[in-house]
């Protein structure tokens, strides 16, 4: 007879091992000792530094944005009970199975989201402590109060996911979020009355979501949630435990697939128009891929106007491109590595055009907002207007010359 | 039109599962690829597409022609409409609007997806999807068919409207190569059969070198043929 726990670690390692084989796929060892190892070492030595010889910077960061910083970065991890589909089948029998493999899936998120929660507050513990004298209880009681959200946070975005993507759950999840933040900053920072308000405004939309759902805290259903798979959001009928421990077939409600950009990119029809347009729209319809990359434009953005620097506001300028280049490849290359793709032979002449065609499209709009704020904060009207020229003159070259 | 031999193939060096193949599909013809399950037949279509990791041996077919290949699982884009996919593989083969858009009309029409063209495949029933991938291969003309499993989820209707796709398609010059466990269907359908166990190509001819082969009296089905065929080799 199978074990929880063993079932649990073998899930548990295979991820790992997969982890390992996806990371190894993107990162070989030129960019480990030329990028990684070299930026880690960088890091390292700076880090120490700030410890001794405390630059004037560290207290005029606002705390606000290293607050969201610290928020939004562990924010972003999601409930994993590795329980298969599979499983929903052949466990039903042994409902103690699923129910323990739920448990250890909830232990293990909560470990990770400290994991990354005190990775962050280390990172900042010179900006808490040298820049705004924070007590080390402070410290401590700000990590609790940003992992017990996020916890929440975890089950409130699988019990929106379960009733399906739409656009009122989205606007209600960054609508919580938004409120949580608000709420972190004025209670913790200020202890008034309006935090307070804001806090219990929180709660209230929070409860309003669970009761109206009846999502958890419901006996053996609340573990039924835990156990959904997010990745068979195509599959309306879901075998779930009920509240009676029995197996039910779950017609769970269908979201609306809107289908974005439904006319065509390009008047031009050519063979390497097509083949850009089509990986655009794959791009562009799978919101989560288009939602990281405005989060990692934010974030860039955010930094570039904290580090109060001209020649570091220019590196990370130039950061931001190397890194938007780089998911766009990434990206355009696991377009590519599609079973799908694979059944049609492309000449070789379309997919380089097609290749630069489409990271031009995916880079151009973050970094002319990241390029905006740049010179907006650090140069003059003027600078802005001849970067934006340049831009456009660079954009029309590219496309008119070497793409087209 | 397509020769194909094959020494050895596999997914790697430690598994070379398919050996000793050897066969032609001719320009005017649909070959029945039967064999029982694991028998090797999709690794040998896999290997004629070129996808796989271990290879030795030759696939030929003429300069410029067109291949389309209609897999058993339904492999579709997630993110795009029926009517991009179409685009999507047109394009592919360099085709002009005017010579694709039509035939894709009419095939849309038969296969009763045209009220579908602006839905996610991805969201299909499994015989929708399966008829999505038949309209993919065909509309655009090609010279050889290679498809794997073709009646699996399909209706009846379909089924009919599938045969007389492939029947017209030999007429009007195409090569077909179909692999198939539906006996019945092969028999009335193909030229001729290759059977394939444990890697290799046990034999290939029309219906009367299968039978003779079996040792069967001559009007004997197709199923009855492969039955005691693999019976015999397992002895």
């Amino acid at each position: 007879m199978i074990k929880a726990r063993s079932l649990f670690l073998t899930r548990l390692r295979l991820h790992y091992k997969h982890l390992w084989g996806t990371i190894r796929s993107v990162v070989d060892w030129i960019v480990v000792l030329y990028i990684l190892a070299p930026a880690l070492a960088i890091f390292t030595a700076y880090y120490r530094s700030l410890w001794s010889d405390t630059p004037e910077y560290l207290a005029q960061l606002p705390i606000e944005v290293v607050l969201l910083i610290i928020f939004l970065s562990s924010f972003l991890y999601d409930l994993k009970s590795f329980v298969h589909n599979g499983d929903q089948l052949f466990l039903v029998p042994n409902k103690a199975i699923l129910k323990r493999g739920s448990i250890l899936g909830l232990f293990y998120t909560t470990f990770m989201v400290l994991i990354f929660t005190s990775v962050m507050m280390v990172t900042f513990l010179p900006v808490f402590i040298i820049g705004h004298g924070f007590s080390t209880m402070g410290i401590i009681g700000l990590g609790g109060y940003v992992l017990l959200w996020n916890m929440v946070f975890v089950m409130v975005r699988k019990v929106l996911k379960i009733n399906g993507v739409s656009l009122v759950y989205t606007l209600l999840t960054y609508s919580l979020l938004l409120l949580s933040y608000l709420s972190l900053w004025k209670v913790y920072l200020s202890l008034s009355l309006e935090g307070m308000c804001l806090a219990l405004l929180f709660l209230a939309i929070l409860l309003f979501v669970l009761i109206y759902k009846q999502a958890i805290f419901r006996g053996r259903k609340f573990f039924s949630f835990v156990a959904y798979d997010g990745a068979a959001n195509h599959k309306w009928t879901k075998l779930l435990l009920w509240q009676n421990g029995q197996a039910k077939l779950v017609t769970l409600k269908p979201s609306k697939k809107v289908v974005l950009l439904k006319k065509p990119l390009f008047k031009n029809r050519s063979p390497h128009n097509v083949l850009s347009e089509t990986f655009l729209k794959t791009v562009i319809r799978d919101g989560g891929m288009v939602l990281t990359l405005i989060q990692l434009c934010v974030l860039l953005t955010v930094f570039l106007v904290i580090v109060d620097s001209v020649w570091l506001g220019l590196f990370l300028w130039g950061f931001s491109l190397f890194a938007f280049v780089s998911i766009a490849k990434s990206l355009w290359m696991y377009f590519r590595s599609s079973s799908y793709f694979k059944m049609y032979r492309w000449r070789e002449k379309d997919l380089n055009l097609s290749s630069k065609k489409s990271i031009l499209f995916i880079c151009v709009p973050f970094m002319t907002f990241i390029t905006i704020v740049f010179t907006l904060v650090y140069l003059s009207p003027v600078w802005l207007i001849v970067t934006l020229g340049s831009l456009v003159a660079f954009g029309y070259v590219y496309t008119y010359r070497v793409v087209i | 039109m397509l020769s194909v031999t094959i020494h050895e193939a596999g997914y790697n060096k430690n598994n070379l599962y398919v050996r000793d193949v050897q066969f032609e599909v001719n320009q005017g013809e649909i070959v029945g690829l039967t064999g029982s399950n694991g028998a090797g037949k999709s690794t040998a279509i896999k290997t004629i597409l070129g996808v796989m990791g271990e290879f030795k041996g030759e696939v030929t077919y003429p300069d410029g022609y067109k291949i389309s290949y209609i897999p058993e699982e339904p492999i579709l884009y997630e993110h795009l409409t029926l009517w991009e996919h179409l685009e999507f593989a047109a394009a592919s083969h360099h085709m002009p609007e005017s010579a694709w858009k039509e035939n894709a009309y009419r095939l849309l029409e038969t296969f009763q997806l045209r009220n579908v063209t602006n839905q996610l495949p991805i969201h299909f029933s499994k015989g929708m999807k399966q008829k999505t991938l038949i309209v993919l291969g065909a509309m655009v003309k090609p010279d050889i068919y290679i498809i794997d499993e073709p009646f699996i989820g399909l209706d009846p209707i379909a089924t009919k409207n599938l045969i007389s796709l492939l029947v017209s398609e030999r007429n009007d010059g195409a090569a077909i190569l179909m692999s198939t466990h539906v006996l019945d269907s092969a028999e009335k359908l193909c030229d001729r059969f290759i059977l394939m166990a444990q890697g290799t190509v046990i034999t290939q001819g029309d219906m009367k070198t299968i039978t003779s082969y079996a040792n069967k009296p001559e009007g004997t089905s197709l199923l009855d043929c492969f039955y005691e065929i693999l019976e015999s080799s397992h002895d």
